[in-house]
This record gives C-alpha cells, sequence and structure tokens, in this order.
C-alpha cells in the first residue's frame, strides 16, 4: 500500500448523546457532543453502542454540524447505550479516509453508495471536490455546499434508506432514486468516462458488482471503495478485520487491515 | 527510559514490575494506536502478539464473532515474523519504558527454539512467553495437551536461553496439575494462565461466523474457567502464576490474586475501554499502598505528539 495519508490523532474519550430524532422514513438521528478530532471522510468511531457488549462497534461520521457536534444516522433499532443525555464511550477518529479528489482529477465524477455513503458526502461538505457525480445508497446529506455537479444514485427498499436525502433539498445536486442497488449501479456505469472517478462505500456483494461492471467498460480515472468488516479493535492491533489483496506482493502478507490501511482502499487492489 | 527497580517492586516471573497488570498477547497487537493512549510504562510488562520465524498470513476472514459474554476470535497468528517484529514495535515499546515480553509461536519445536534464540538476542527483550495452547492453529493445541511435549520444549528452550520463560497454558487440558508441573520442572519461570477456549457461533444464514468455523473464546464468559485453572495452577506448582481470562476491572484482578495468581493480564477488556489495563494497574498499586507511575509527561516532558493539543491531558487513559 503506497501513498497512504498520515493517520490523525486518536482519542478515547466520551460524547454526550444530546439528542435523538426520528426522521420521516424512520432512521433516528443521534447527536453526539463531546471533544473529539474531526473525522475526514471515510474515517469512522468506535462507539459504546451496548453496555453488555465486550466491543465497541464502528460507526461512520455522518455528518459534522460544528466544531464538536458528531452526527450519527441510525437505521432500524437504536443502540441501547444511546439514552438522551447518556454518556457514551467513542474511540477515534479512526482509518485512513478517502484521499482529496482534487488530487486526483480536475475534473470528473464521483460515485457513492452503501450503507456509509455520508462518508462520502462529507467530500462535498468541505469542497474538496470539484465537479463530480456521487451516486449514494443512503444518507445522502453533505452536497449542500458543494457548488458542483454532484449526481447521486441512490437505491434503498425502504423509507429510511432515504431519509438523509433531506438534507439535499436545496442541493444542487441530482439524485437518482433506485429500488435496488443493480439499477443504481447500472445507472452510474452509464455515466461513467475514463476521466470520470469512482468512489464507493458499498456491501461486499455491491462491490463485487461494480468490479464486474467496471471491468467490462474503459477503466474510470479512479475508483476507491471504502470497505466494511466486523472490527474489534480499530486501531490495527488485533489483525481482526483483514482485507484481502488482489495482487499482494508478497504471499506471505495477502491481507491489509480494514481499520488502518483502510477502510478507504483502491478498489484495484482489493479482492473482491 | 525504563523505571527503577524502587519503582518496580513487583517480581513476577523472574521480572520486577512496575504493576501486578500486564497486556496480554494478542489484542494489544505490537502497539499499534493503542500506544497513543496511554503510558506503557504504567502496566508491568506488554506481551506482544506472537511471533513466528517468518511471517504467517493468518487465518481467512471473518475473523471476530462477538458472543453474549465474550468474543470468538479466529485470527490464526497472523504476524509479520520475529525479525519484523524486533526491528519495528518492540524496540519502538521499549522506547518507551514498556518491559517487552515476546510470544513464541510456531509449527515445531525448531520455530519455537528460532524464535527464542533470535528474541533473546534483542537487548530490550526481558522474557518470552511460549505460546503452546493456542486454539485457531492446527498445532496449537497438540502441544499444550501433552505434559511430556511442554516439558520436551521447554527444556530445549531453557536450554538455550537464559532470559525468563513462561509458558501459556490452554484453559482445560486433559490434566492441567501435570502440564504444569511439566512446564515448572522443565525450568519454566511462570505459567500464563490461561489462553482462549475453543468455541464456534453460527450466524442466522446456518453457517459459522468465523471464516475457519470455530475460533477461541476469551472475555467475561472465560473468566471462571480461567479462575479456576489458576487456583489448580498455583497449587500445583510452585512457579508464579499470571492469570488472565475476562479480567476487565481491579475487582476482576483482585479475584485472581486471590486465586493464587502472582500478576494478571488484560487482553480482551481493551477493546471495549482501552484503558483498562492501566486502570487496573493504578488500582493494584493503590492496595499496595504505592502512588500511580508517574506519566512521562510529568517526570521528563515527554509527550506522545499525537495527543497534545488545545491543552488537552497528553494521555486519554
Amino acid at each position: 500500500m503506497s501513498g497512504l495519508p498520515a493517520l490523525p490523532p486518536v482519542r478515547f474519550t466520551q460524547l454526550t448523546v444530546e439528542r435523538l430524532t426520528t426522521l420521516p422514513g424512520g432512521s433516528v438521528e443521534a447527536h453526539l457532543r463531546g471533544a473529539l478530532p474531526k473525522a475526514r471522510p471515510g474515517q469512522f468511531l468506535m462507539v459504546e453502542a451496548d453496555p453488555a457488549e465486550v466491543l465497541l462497534r464502528p460507526y461512520s461520521v455522518f455528518r459534522t454540524l460544528e466544531e464538536d457536534v458528531r452526527t450519527v444516522l441510525l437505521r432500524g433499532r437504536v443502540p441501547p447505550a444511546f439514552l438522551p443525555h447518556a454518556r457514551v464511550s467513542v474511540l477515534g477518529p479512526l482509518g485512513r479516509p478517502f484521499p482529496s479528489p482534487a488530487d486526483l482529477v480536475q475534473e470528473g465524477s464521483l460515485c457513492g453508495s452503501g450503507a456509509a455513503a455520508g462518508r462520502l458526502l462529507c467530500l462535498v461538505e468541505e469542497g474538496r471536490l470539484p465537479a463530480l457525480y456521487a451516486a449514494v445508497r443512503e444518507h445522502a446529506a453533505e452536497a449542500l455546499d458543494c457548488g458542483g455537479s454532484v449526481e447521486l444514485f441512490v437505491a434503498g427498499t425502504q423509507a429510511a434508506h432515504f431519509d438523509g436525502l433531506a438534507y439535499l433539498a436545496d442541493a444542487p445536486v441530482a439524485i437518482h432514486r433506485a429500488t435496488d442497488r443493480e439499477a443504481a449501479l447500472t445507472a452510474l456505469v452509464e455515466t461513467l468516462t475514463p476521466v470520470d472517478g469512482v468512489f464507493a462505500a458499498v456491501p461486499e456483494a455491491s462491490l463485487r458488482a461494480l468490479d464486474r461492471a467496471l471491468a467490462e467498460r474503459p477503466s474510470p480515472a479512479f475508483v476507491y471503495v471504502a470497505v466494511e468488516s466486523a472490527m474489534a479493535c480499530g486501531v490495527g492491533a488485533c489483525f481482526g478485520c483483514p482485507i484481502r489483496l488482489r495482487h499482494p506482493a508478497d504471499a506471505r502478507h495477502p491481507y491489509v487491515r480494514a481499520c488502518t490501511e483502510g477502510p478507504v482502499l483502491p478498489l484495484a487492489e482489493v479482492a473482491v | 527510559m525504563s523505571l527503577s527497580t524502587s519503582a518496580a517492586p513487583f517480581p513476577v516471573g523472574g521480572l520486577a514490575l512496575a504493576a501486578p497488570v500486564l497486556l496480554a498477547s494478542g489484542p494489544f497487537g505490537y502497539g499499534g494506536r493503542y500506544s497513543e493512549l496511554f503510558d506503557v510504562r504504567e502496566v508491568g510488562a506488554v506481551v506482544l502478539k506472537g511471533a513466528a520465524p517468518e511471517p504467517w498470513p493468518g487465518n481467512p476472514p471473518p475473523r471476530i464473532a462477538a458472543v453474549s459474554g465474550g468474543l470468538l476470535n479466529a485470527i490464526g497468528l497472523e504476524n509479520p515474523g520475529i525479525d519484523a517484529v524486533l526491528t519495528g514495535p518492540a524496540p519502538a515499546l521499549a522506547a518507551m519504558g514498556a518491559q517487552v515480553v515476546v510470544n513464541v509461536i510456531g509449527h515445531d519445536e525448531e520455530d519455537f527454539e528460532a524464535v527464542a534464540v533470535r528474541a533473546a538476542e534483542a537487548p530490550f527483550v526481558r522474557a518470552l512467553e511460549l505460546n503452546v495452547s493456542c486454539p485457531n492453529v492446527p498445532e496449537g493445541l497438540r502441544y499444550g495437551t501433552d505434559p511430556r511435549m511442554v516439558a520436551h520444549l521447554v527444556a530445549r528452550i531453557r536450554h538455550r536461553v537464559s532470559l525468563p520463560l513462561w509458558v501459556k497454558l490452554p484453559p482445560t487440558p486433559p490434566d492441567r496439575a501435570a502440564l504444569a508441573r511439566a512446564a515448572a520442572d522443565a525450568g519454566a519461570d511462570a505459567l500464563s494462565v490461561v489462553n482462549t477456549l475453543p468455541g464456534t457461533a453460527f450466524g442466522r444464514n446456518g453457517r459459522p461466523r468465523l471464516g475457519v468455523g470455530q475460533g477461541g473464546l476469551s472475555g467475561p464468559a472465560l473468566r471462571p474457567v480461567a479462575l479456576l485453572a489458576v487456583m489448580e495452577c498455583a497449587e500445583a506448582t510452585q512457579i508464579d502464576v499470571i492469570g488472565m481470562g475476562g479480567i476487565a476491572t481491579p475487582e476482576d484482578a483482585r479475584a485472581f490474586l486471590a486465586a493464587g495468581a502472582k500478576a494478571v493480564a488484560v487482553g480482551t477488556a481493551l477493546f471495549k475501554n482501552p484503558c483498562s489495563a492501566v486502570q487496573i494497574a493504578r488500582a493494584l498499586r493503590a492496595d499496595a499502598g504505592l502512588p500511580p507511575i508517574p506519566s512521562r509527561a510529568q517526570d521528563d516532558g515527554f509527550h506522545p505528539a499525537a495527543n497534545v493539543s488545545k491543552g488537552d491531558r497528553p494521555w486519554p487513559c
């Protein structure tokens, strides 16, 4: 793995669950307040979700509202530890973020899709994407200030998957909704040109589909994926989150760690 | 920058420790980013993740599965090889003031010996822990259940190295007392009790949740098993017993000491609370009437640069 950016400081602290808001589709938005370095897109936090569990759970940071408020958008059951005003332990920010698209292309497209799509959209919030397409499956929220030609390809099977789109009501972002991931992927791939780039945060099966679809076309300028994996430590110590490399330089080192070398990796380097 | 003898008043397994609390082999890895979170001098010693003569790739994923009261892991002893350990993370930890213990793994006696001899050449390695009980590799429990094999291995290593030698035992061998005595009689200085307990878990799809079908159980669910093992090993031998298995709080640690352990090691608890080991170390030092170890920031101006900003405490723990 070459050219990896330096990792930011890691902290272990407690954040306060400031409020829980149920969104129209049924997702729950959790606002956590506390002192923690601002995460970069693609990074994650290890969060105390359930006092009965022996592990912290990895969550991508959905949105930073202000300096010390982090929002986690949740689907389904709210973690038992997320009670109003409760303090939950948080370790992070962790992992390697998406590279700056400005360093990769002058003009291109961005695609993200999947449960962690909020990570992609933070890029837009930071003005880091010059002229891009973004495709996300859900949690599209941060494109408000991008000012670019971002396109989001969103696939979801239930209303909660689209809750994040509410943040994009006034954003200059074209949104393409689909009811399944295959349709979203097809719509995305049809828009791609060799000068485009792709950022994706997708489940493993969708990653394979993306890989197959891109193999049949002229290669985009870049494809970065945020991989998903069970994690124990999140800090590179336990070796519990291996991601197999597509072409390892040394057969004795076939894996990298999702938590440390990832979770954002070039698709070309990941065996899918 | 290690501590003076007067600041390390706990003799355990041939070492003088600042606190009777160690970081167990495995969860702390080779340090990783945990060493940004606390001063490693506050724990008695750091037992590194296992090292083999050559790199091992480990098991295919998934490698971890959280279960009720514990964690199953099937890491499969992925490691970069002893040479990489001794030239990278180990000296870095030693430079931070940690007492470094190398956990020795291998496919056979030749492997164990090669790693032990190589590690003993490094001036910063304080002790060796022979891992004869990993449930996640085929040969793991072959050694750890046969007193004769353990005795032969320990004697062979003892003959080659003078460092303190610890032997990590499985939780449920056929004859625990015989195994403990075999290790002690062959020259071990301490017993690490216990390794993880073989187990498995299935998902809703009807398939095992771990890539290799099974793994080793750690965490609170292992604690009663480990306590019994510590008690029986302490009764069976005169050498020190280092207790481990689900220790997450000072109360847990005190129970192991009451059962006969001379020290304890903290592993899986780090995942939920990376500060757990140093919190236990402070508590046990307080039990002994000793003050906390001064942090490096206090006594010599050292700062873990990554953790210093806006007047924050230099160590989060």
